[in-house]
């Protein structure tokens, strides 16, 4: 830590000029690289902006405990990434009991899909974050357990249940931050909704899994609310979204979270 | 009836041969250039975390070219605060500069160190932006990038 002070200390901050840089093209800026854990933020990020223009009452969006096995392992990845968006809002409600009951049922369903190993230690390190009411650690360990999930997917060539369990941790995100806005009716809230490029990219990314097969149905159901969300938050045009929009995307999101969350 | 034992010496040496050649240490792989700039921005990301920044739990790495910049999308919210760093070697310093969705340059804090680079930013609309990292000049060199938020 010393010896980042003193590198900081020591090296030249200063402002930068944007005059010296040559705008981009459209074409350069949609041929820039996609990185699936740095392009897509973290519902985290989402939280923190919405909790700076609206004080939003986290625990009012908890849901009730679902179940922890599915018939199908798509509906499982889905299911788990709503479960990391819960623990999320968890932190942002500061309730360690609900943090520790969530990452419970994340290793729970780790397990069932095959990669609970990977993340057993995680577990435990965010029942002990919990117990401190560490929710600066909490926030990083539970994008790490989401990371650890994600690259043993990969590793077991399950790039299609990777991209549910993201499509399942934003979907659960804009469910909650649509609604957060609406009831706030603050622009400078409901316009953090305006991510069509976002929903794009994950649409896509489910999209391009070997859909064909045991989990055609729940990508078809996913990729059809993405459509929904896609079209609501371009539905104003270049305009970001306003409350009745909020609504719209956050009630799209419910009934997917909701169907998908039933065994 | 000589031939006999020749052979049976020559089919040793052969098999003894074969064995030494298994045993053989096999030459380790080179090692990770992106491991030490990772370790060094790591070493940075410790003091903007001190400030409230949480660091994301990913990196971006590759190769950049002379006059070749890599370009990688990220969606950011309104209103948060962003710091992208990147690192390469002292001799070629990466430069780093982000756009807003509509392609523009964003104006931020820079900060340049020895062999690092790192653009502080407070996102002023929520969207897909681009950062961009290139090499200012000389030989292709890696680099890696790590980013920020608060």
């Amino acid at each position: 830590m010393m010896r980042g002070t003193v590198l900081v200390a020591s090296a030249l901050i200063f402002a930068s000029s944007a005059l010296a840089l040559a705008s981009l093209t459209p074409a350069q800026m949609a041929a820039a690289d996609h990185d699936a854990l740095l392009t897509v933020p973290t519902p985290a990020e989402f939280f923190g902006a919405i909790d700076k223009v609206s004080r939003p009452d986290w625990a009012a969006f908890y849901r009730d405990p679902g179940p922890t096995s599915f018939p199908s392992r798509p509906q499982a990845a889905f299911n788990l990434g709503v479960l990391v968006t819960d623990g999320y809002i968890a932190v942002e409600a500061q309730d360690g009991q609900q943090v520790k009951n969530t990452g419970k049922d994340i290793i729970a369903l780790a397990r069932a899909l095959g990669v609970g190993e990977n993340v057993l230690a995680r577990g435990k390190s965010i029942a002990d974050f919990a117990d401190k009411n560490d929710w600066f650690a909490l926030r990083e360990e539970l994008e790490a357990t989401t990371n650890e999930v994600h690259r043993a997917m990969i590793d077991q060539r399950d790039e299609e249940l990777a991209s549910l369990i993201q499509a399942g941790a934003w979907l659960r995100a804009l469910q909650v931050g649509g609604r957060a806005a609406e009831l706030s009716d603050d622009p400078a809230c409901t316009a953090l909704l305006g991510q069509p490029q976002l929903v794009a990219y994950l649409h896509e990314r489910i999209k391009e899994s070997p859909a064909e097969g045991h989990s055609g149905p729940v990508v078809e159901r996913v990729g059809k609310t993405f459509e929904q969300v896609q079209a609501v938050m371009t539905s104003g045009e270049s305009a970001p979204p306003d409350a009745e929009q909020a609504q719209q995307i956050s009630a799209a999101c419910a009934q997917l979270v909701g169907e998908m969350g039933a065994k | 009836m000589k031939t006999r034992p020749m052979m049976l010496i020559a089919g040793l040496c052969l098999l003894l041969g074969a064995i030494a050649e298994a045993q053989e240490p096999q030459a380790s792989p080179p090692p990770d250039p992106v491991v030490p700039l990772r370790a060094r921005l790591l070493d940075f990301s410790t003091v903007l975390s001190n400030e409230g920044f949480r660091l994301r739990d990913s990196f971006w790495s590759g190769r950049l070219e002379a006059g070749k910049p890599r370009r990688l999308a990220v969606n950011l919210f309104a209103g948060n605060s962003y710091w992208f760093c990147a690192a390469g070697t002292p001799e070629a310093r990466p430069v780093v500069a982000l756009y807003d969705p509509q392609g523009e340059p964003v104006t931020g804090l820079v900060y340049d160190g020895d062999g690092l680079t790192a653009v502080g930013v407070t996102a002023g609309a929520t969207g897909r932006y681009v950062v961009e990292v290139k090499a200012p000049r000389g030989a292709a060199a890696d680099f890696c990038l790590i980013y920020l938020f608060k």
